[in-house]
């Protein structure tokens, strides 16, 4: 084959460039620990990476989301824990009040207590987050119990909304409680009659409990007051089930977290082993090039001919 | 003897002939244009003397290049391939560039601006956080923004660059015209011409990094060139001009033409390869093809988005509007058409082009061709594949035609005989993200209805959460910011016996508020307390029931949707929906969007209610706190598809720039192969045509040494001659 002398350095320093790009982009690769330097290196793995990282950012969304639903759980969970010891301590006093030998003054006393358990209660129904919301007034802003001139007690919240927050792909968990349902709307087979109004009316019951219906009035609000206290048992316990799944959802989101990390892995880091031999490979072929063309370069029948 | 002599002054004469040639071969080694020649011998007629027949020396027959028009011509397409295939990729690597490694951009925007209205769930009233979704909205339009300016400077600079190699080709062909005209003048004697066939074949070759170019020769050396469509650029000593000029269609971008004397014709279709060929092609096609896919998914978030927000409330109880722009506005839907610069004028139609379903959207542009002859009649073609989506004849306007998720309206007149217009209907869609709030308490964070069941309501049934499909609808009073009307539904037991006046005994009870559970609720619907109905009530009792009708009264349980404007006294709707059958968990409302009882929401009730159980549908006044329209704005990722396939909002910029690193990639390996190819081309070239030194070293040796023995040849004959005089 003839050879033209032009071609021959030519295409030297052309396989020479091309070995000189490909030690660099080994360079790169190695110092920035990524197979891809650009998404076009490998469109198929970029892709596939790139929706890996968004389901990543998805499930650091769920996450953020599940600690304040968690947050907001137990604080309501702890405000309920409160409204029955309150709840008992009233349940007690009506008790007490039953017994024929009090006094007016001990009656006027046990009504006062009641009294102040019942702003004691009010405030607990009233009680903001965080984020300075009514815990339990469903969408609304507005204190969500009141007390009227008459002293009857009012709910003003919204009647059946709740907040809801996103944990997972399609998995929504209360955050509040409407006010209505626990506190408000508590149906025996009498009657309807809210938390508030079930303490106010016992206190008025033992305040005149001079007359005989009046001990009845009692017996009534205190069998009430057990479907209470019933009432906020069962919503305690549908607020636990709620913060064990979401304590079960965080531990499938960290499960699902370490598998998209390993992928991702995969897809991105270089194999540094693989890539250091490469780089060994491709400096002693820069080497063995360069070594031959000085020497090949240097044959000249010129140089023969005097 | 004087033979000798002749025949040594001839070989002389020829072998330094051979030598210079060398010399010139030497000279010209580094060239990579330059043709290695040789010179050609050929022996002297043989002369007769006596029975003998001996020859008369040598005559050098000129000298030639040594040369493979197949080789040439390979090399000029390598040529122009690899050099169409590189310019596109400098392009793309510039796109590629700017999409990193496919995880950075507009999609970690669109995340974001999606996970604002997550952030806003917990507190949908906090100012912060929706000034958070505002400033990731906007940083979501900056981030489209930034990536569409990059392909508008693409688009301005391959255009300039199409201008600029356009006047190359001309200075090109303008040279291979004098050349042509040179070797013409030269005629077919021309042995000296092989420096202009040299000069030629580089203009030729330098032509070939600009385009893609047929060539024929004449005897005489000269070259005609041609495109690919026959057109010709070089014809003898005449070079036709390449020019640019506006597209018809589209100002804004420009064709290639060739002049002819006075007349001109577009070209552009029939430019391909070398650095022109790719410059079209980027421009035309694979930059086109970006730039509808681009504005395609800024269009989709903008849709999803507005479509979910005006579904929405706001914290001054107003209904939600348009986040981001419009992208059906007036101006937007009329700059979607550019009437052809050739249309007759003065033209009075006016078009209008609106987007109405955007996962039906093609990413092409569209043709609208009036005939020539037929008043009123088009044909309207999809340019991405030329296939024609619509056509018909318009008799008269106002006139919609549908296709591709696209809604065309003519009005004003109808366009005259042969009009043609261009519909873009993605264009400038990345300028729809730009949002129209400044308010930050505009933000749609509620939705407007709420459900409720009455308080003492004693049956198991639970109304669901009401869902809002449309507040376009007359049941919401955007004035009053209310609804039109609030709804009551109200249950109740309705007797098989007064079916016929339904309606009115119905109406009987309706002054009374339901609210409270009737305790006896079998006697509540027959119970007529005021109008007419006592009469015919009291015919089952008084009458001859007891003896014609043995069968006990048989009720059932129904319900009345009422208008609750005023709670005190609710009222019928109109028309009326009363007595209604009650299956647990079946739709509240109409979803007809033509009924009178499509509300534009939706809601149902389960369980099991009893008679006098109510259940009311309000406006959401002041529920701040509501969070379900930032929840849907959140998921919209998940619950809008912007294509056919159903893909996500995400996905479809995935896919996008998954678009730009594919054609980057192809283009890599393209390139690289091309490269591959024209290394082989120039190879060849050079195997034949290139010149080596050591070769031309061993011809120098030879050639002086044939030289030293024609000089021998002189010198003999001189021997001999003076040996001959000395025998006198």
């Amino acid at each position: 084959m003839r050879v033209s002398t032009a071609q021959y350095y030519q295409s030297s320093i052309f396989g020479l460039q091309n070995l000189q790009s490909q030690l660099s982009e080994i360079q790169n690769k190695i110092s920035s620990n990524k197979k891809r330097l650009q998404a076009s290196d490998d469109p198929e793995s970029a892709i596939q990476s790139a929706r890996l990282q968004q389901g990543l950012a998805s499930i650091d969304q769920y996450d953020k989301n599940n600690k304040i639903a968690t947050a907001q759980n137990e604080l309501m969970d702890s405000v309920l824990n409160q409204i029955v010891q309150v709840l008992n301590r009233a349940k007690e006093l009506g008790i007490q009040s039953n017994n024929g030998a009090l006094s007016s003054a001990d009656k006027n006393q046990i009504t006062t207590q009641l009294q102040s358990l019942a702003t004691q209660l009010l405030d607990l129904e009233n009680t903001k987050d965080s984020n300075g919301n009514y815990l339990f007034s469903g969408f609304k802003t507005s204190p969500p119990f009141t007390q009227n001139s008459a002293g009857v007690f009012e709910y003003e919240g919204d009647k059946n909304n709740k907040q809801q927050i996103q944990v997972g792909y399609q998995k929504l968990v209360s955050v509040n409680e409407s006010g209505y349902d626990l506190f408000e709307s508590i149906t025996s087979e009498v009657e309807t009659k809210s938390l508030l109004n079930t303490v106010n009316d016992l206190s008025h019951a033992i305040y005149s409990s001079k007359e005989t219906t009046n001990q009845q009035e009692i017996k009534n609000n205190l069998t009430h007051l057990d479907l209470v206290l019933d009432h906020i048992s069962a919503a305690r316990t549908r607020i636990a089930g709620r913060l064990q799944y979401l304590d079960d959802m965080t531990q499938v989101n960290d499960a699902a977290r370490l598998e998209s990390k390993k992928l991702i892995s995969q897809l991105d880091d270089i194999d540094f082993p693989a890539m250091v031999s490469e780089l060994n490979l491709k400096t002693t072929l820069l080497q063995a090039a360069q070594a031959s063309f000085a020497k090949i370069s240097d044959l000249n029948l010129f140089n023969f001919l005097n | 003897m004087i033979d000798l002599v002749r025949i040594g002054a001839s070989a002389l004469s020829a072998n330094q002939l051979a030598l210079s040639t060398i010399g010139q071969n030497i000279a010209n080694a580094s060239d990579k244009n330059y043709t290695r020649q040789e010179v050609n011998f050929s022996s002297l007629n043989t002369q007769t003397m006596g029975v003998n027949r001996a020859g008369q020396g040598v005559l050098s027959d000129g000298i030639r290049r040594v040369y493979d028009q197949y080789i040439t011509n390979q090399l000029r397409y390598s040529t122009s391939q690899k050099n169409q295939l590189s310019v596109a990729h400098d392009y793309l690597k510039q796109m590629d560039a700017l999409l990193g490694d496919g995880t950075a951009g507009p999609a970690i925007q669109l995340q974001n601006f999606l996970a604002a209205f997550q952030n806003a769930i917990n507190d949908p009233k906090s100012s912060a956080a929706r000034q958070n979704i505002l400033n990731e909205a906007n940083s979501l339009s900056n981030s489209f923004s930034s990536i569409n300016n990059q392909l508008t400077l693409q688009k301005k600079s391959a255009s300039l660059k199409i201008s600029d190699l356009t006047d190359q080709v001309n200075s090109i062909t303008s040279v291979l015209s004098g050349i042509n005209a040179q070797l013409q003048g030269l005629g077919k004697k021309g042995q000296v011409a092989n420096d202009l066939l040299d000069q030629r074949d580089e203009q030729l070759l330098n032509l070939s990094e600009l385009l893609d170019v047929k060539t024929s020769l004449s005897d005489n050396g000269s070259v005609n060139v041609y495109l690919s469509g026959g057109e010709s650029l070089v014809l003898g000593s005449q070079a036709h001009r390449l020019f640019t000029k506006a597209k018809s269609t589209d100002i804004q971008s420009t064709d290639l033409a060739l002049q002819y004397g006075a007349q001109s014709f577009i070209v552009t279709q029939h430019i391909s390869g070398g650095a022109l060929g790719g410059t079209l092609l980027y421009r035309d096609q694979i930059l086109n093809t970006f730039s509808l896919q681009l504005n395609k998914e800024a269009l989709g978030i903008a849709d999803a988005i507005n479509q979910q927000h005006q579904k929405g409330l706001t914290l001054t109880n107003a209904l939600g509007g348009v986040f981001f722009q419009d992208i059906n506005n007036a101006s937007a839907q009329r700059t979607r058409v550019m009437a052809n610069t050739n249309n007759k004028q003065p033209a009075s139609a006016e078009i209008d082009v609106a987007l109405s379903d955007i996962s039906s959207l093609n990413t092409s542009d569209y043709s609208v061709q009036f005939s020539k002859t037929v008043a009123g009649s088009y044909n309207i073609i999809r340019q991405s594949d030329n296939a024609v989506v619509a056509n018909g004849a318009l008799s008269a306007v106002p006139s919609s035609i549908e296709f591709d998720g696209l809604t065309v309206t003519f009005s004003s007149a109808i366009p005259s005989l042969g009009d043609q217009f261009q519909l873009s209907p993605l264009k400038s869609g990345a300028d729809f993200l730009a949002p129209t709030i400044t308010d930050v308490r505009n933000i749609a964070l509620s939705q407007p209805v709420v459900s409720s069941a009455a308080l003492g309501n004693r049956g198991s049934a639970q109304i669901s959460e009401v869902n809002v499909l449309s507040t376009d609808t007359d049941y919401f009073d955007m004035q009053n910011k209310s609804l039109s009307p609030p709804l009551l539904i109200r249950f109740y037991l309705l007797s098989n016996k007064s079916s016929s006046v339904d309606g009115q005994t119905s109406a009987g009870i309706a002054p009374t508020t339901g609210l409270i559970a009737d305790p006896n609720p079998i006697q509540k619907d027959p119970a007529p307390t005021t109008g007419p109905a006592p009469t015919t009530d009291s015919a089952p009792t008084t009458g001859p029931a007891p003896t014609t009708d043995p069968a006990p009264t048989i009720v059932r349980l129904v319900y009345d949707i009422l208008d609750n404007s005023n709670p005190d006294l609710p009222a019928d709707l109109v028309p009326a929906a009363r007595g209604l059958t009650y299956t647990s968990g079946a739709h509240l409302f109409s979803t007809d969007p033509i009924s009178s009882l499509y509300t534009g929401y939706q809601a149902s009730i389960t369980g099991t209610p009893l008679a006098g159980d109510a259940f009311s549908i309000n406006y959401n006044t002041n529920g701040f706190l509501d969070n379900r329209n930032a929840s849907d704005l959140a998921n919209l990722n998940a619950t809008y598809s912007i294509n056919a396939s159903g893909d996500s909002l995400l996905e479809g910029y995935n896919q996008w720039a998954n678009s730009v690193s594919q054609s980057t990639h192809q283009f890599d390996i393209g390139l690289s192969s091309a490269e591959a190819l024209l290394q082989r081309a120039q190879s060849d070239h050079q195997q034949k045509s290139g010149v080596n030194l050591d070769e031309e070293a061993s011809q120098l040796v030879r050639f002086q040494q044939a030289f030293n023995a024609s000089a021998q040849l002189i010198n003999i004959s001189r021997s001999v001659f003076d040996a001959l005089l000395n025998v006198f």
